[in-house]
């Protein structure tokens, strides 16, 4: 109770100061065109799973059941190796507080297996990503150097290559939702966003050019 | 502002780097002689043990089917929970989910054993169970005998067993041969076990032992691969044991 109170109390004293900081602060200077390249953790196809987990070359599913894979199974080990996920984006400023973005990503992974008996590469398989997407962005602080932001964003993955080894490209919705982001800066900005999605789950790192 | 891009900068190296290895399973330890007793015995040992238990019960059953009361508790006794009563026929008993289907067969003496687990491992076999007499019983199964349920792979079961007074079963002689023939790869397990060591209790109330409670039985696998090691097995734990090398796992 003693915390509402507390909480009530700032909020009502903060408004009058905020509306006198807005008064003298000078008119927004909006730049319409933003573009930005930005790199995240974890990426979101590897986070949702394409499954990397069979034995090169057996893709026949009851092989796993039988005791022949268990040895040969044994004779290897296996390495993930992902690229994370790399974007280029452009966003266009609407107003101060709405804001949207073309973008492309790229999510690169290899599955590489080794013998045990000497470390030579027995095989590999791999998946490529690359999605383009829009996202809408909402700034709901805009000082002269922050803003804070959240944004959701849709598109399609394309895969290049999956684990199947399929011919032709496959393609798969894509979502992404940033609760938070921040960026500093004026003209050139650097940004953090914590997002969950096809594109990451976690930070996403950044730097980009405003004018 | 240089200062700002200098640390992007060095944040967005850092997310470059950190996705280099995401998953080594470089340094674990495999150990494909406990997957395949995994492999074998769940598929083709155990339900040696499984068929008995429902033999010995449908045995016993015979000589007190006239009495409704008697033979609804000797089910009980054995099967617990998983005693039907509208199951339980002078010719035939089925004993859901874990044991399977036991009938009557042609030849005096004799039982036929659909186990449960044949809705699972791909290998499609009845059991033929002999009785010898004083609840000592010989097993006999063989997958490939008959083509059209021949999937990829096939068993052969030849046991005999017998129960103690103090309702153990005791393993005389069990010989298993396995095959399995799959994408270009033909293996075959032989286990063994003859010096009449194996033993596992009785089910009792719908409890049952998964395990032998002791008792060693040898693995020879030839073919495409192949190798050779024992499974001694103890009251909490079984052993592994290949060569001079022994590794101690619980049950």
């Amino acid at each position: 109770m003693r915390r509402i109170v507390l909480i009530l109390f700032v909020f009502l004293f903060s408004v009058p100061s905020f509306a006198k900081d807005r008064e003298e602060r000078p008119p927004y200077d909006l730049k319409r065109h933003e573009f930005a390249v930005s790199g995240a953790v974890y990426p979101g196809r590897y986070a949702f799973g394409y499954d990397f987990d069979f034995i090169p070359g057996k893709m026949y599913s009851h092989y796993y059941s039988s005791v022949a894979a268990r040895y040969r199974d044994a004779e290897i080990y296996n390495k993930e190796r992902v690229t994370n996920t790399w974007t280029l984006s452009y966003t266009y400023n609407f107003t101060r507080v709405f804001s949207l973005a073309a973008s492309v990503s790229y999510e690169g992974a290899w599955n590489e297996y080794y013998s045990r008996k000497d470390d030579s590469k027995v095989s590999m398989t791999e998946c490529h990503y690359l999605t383009p997407m829009l996202t809408a962005r909402f700034s709901w602080l805009n000082r002269k150097l922050v803003r804070l932001y959240s944004s959701v964003g849709a598109g399609l993955a394309v895969s290049l290559m999956d684990v199947s080894y399929r011919e032709y490209p496959e393609t798969y919705l894509s979502l992404q939702v940033t609760p938070v982001g921040i960026s500093v800066g004026k003209k050139l900005f650097g940004f953090f966003e914590l997002g969950v999605g096809t594109i990451y789950v976690g930070g996403c790192f950044g730097l980009g050019y405003r004018f | 502002m240089k200062r700002l891009l200098y640390i992007i900068l060095a944040v967005l190296s850092g997310v470059a780097f950190s996705g280099c290895v995401m998953y080594s399973d470089k340094d674990e330890a495999e150990n494909p002689q406990l997957d395949v007793n995994d492999l074998i015995y769940l598929d083709c040992v155990e339900p040696v043990f499984r068929v008995a238990e429902l033999t010995d019960f449908f045995d016993r059953y015979q000589s007190v089917r006239e009495d409704r009361e008697a033979s609804e508790a000797l089910g009980l006794e054995y099967f617990g929970d998983s005693f039907d009563p509208s199951e339980l026929f002078y010719e035939e008993f089925t004993a859901r989910p874990y044991w399977g289907k036991v009938i009557l067969s042609d030849n005096q003496g004799e039982y036929v054993v659909y186990p449960a687990g044949n809705r699972w491992n791909d290998m499609y076999t009845d059991y033929n169970v002999q009785v010898l007499g004083s609840r000592r019983y010989r097993i006999v199964c063989d997958s490939a005998d008959d083509d059209s349920r021949v999937y990829w792979k096939s068993v052969a079961t030849d046991a005999t067993v017998y129960y103690d007074a103090d309702d153990i079963m005791h393993v005389e002689i069990l010989d298993i041969v396995y095959t399995e023939d799959i994408e270009g790869e033909s293996v075959t397990v032989e286990v063994t076990s003859d010096d009449g060591s194996l033993a596992i209790p009785l089910c009792s109330r719908g409890e049952y032992s998964v395990y032998p409670g002791s008792g060693i039985m040898q693995f020879s696998i030839s073919g495409d691969v192949s190798d050779v090691f024992s499974v001694r097995y103890h009251d909490d734990v079984f052993e592994i044991i290949s060569g001079s090398n022994s590794e101690i796992l619980d049950k």
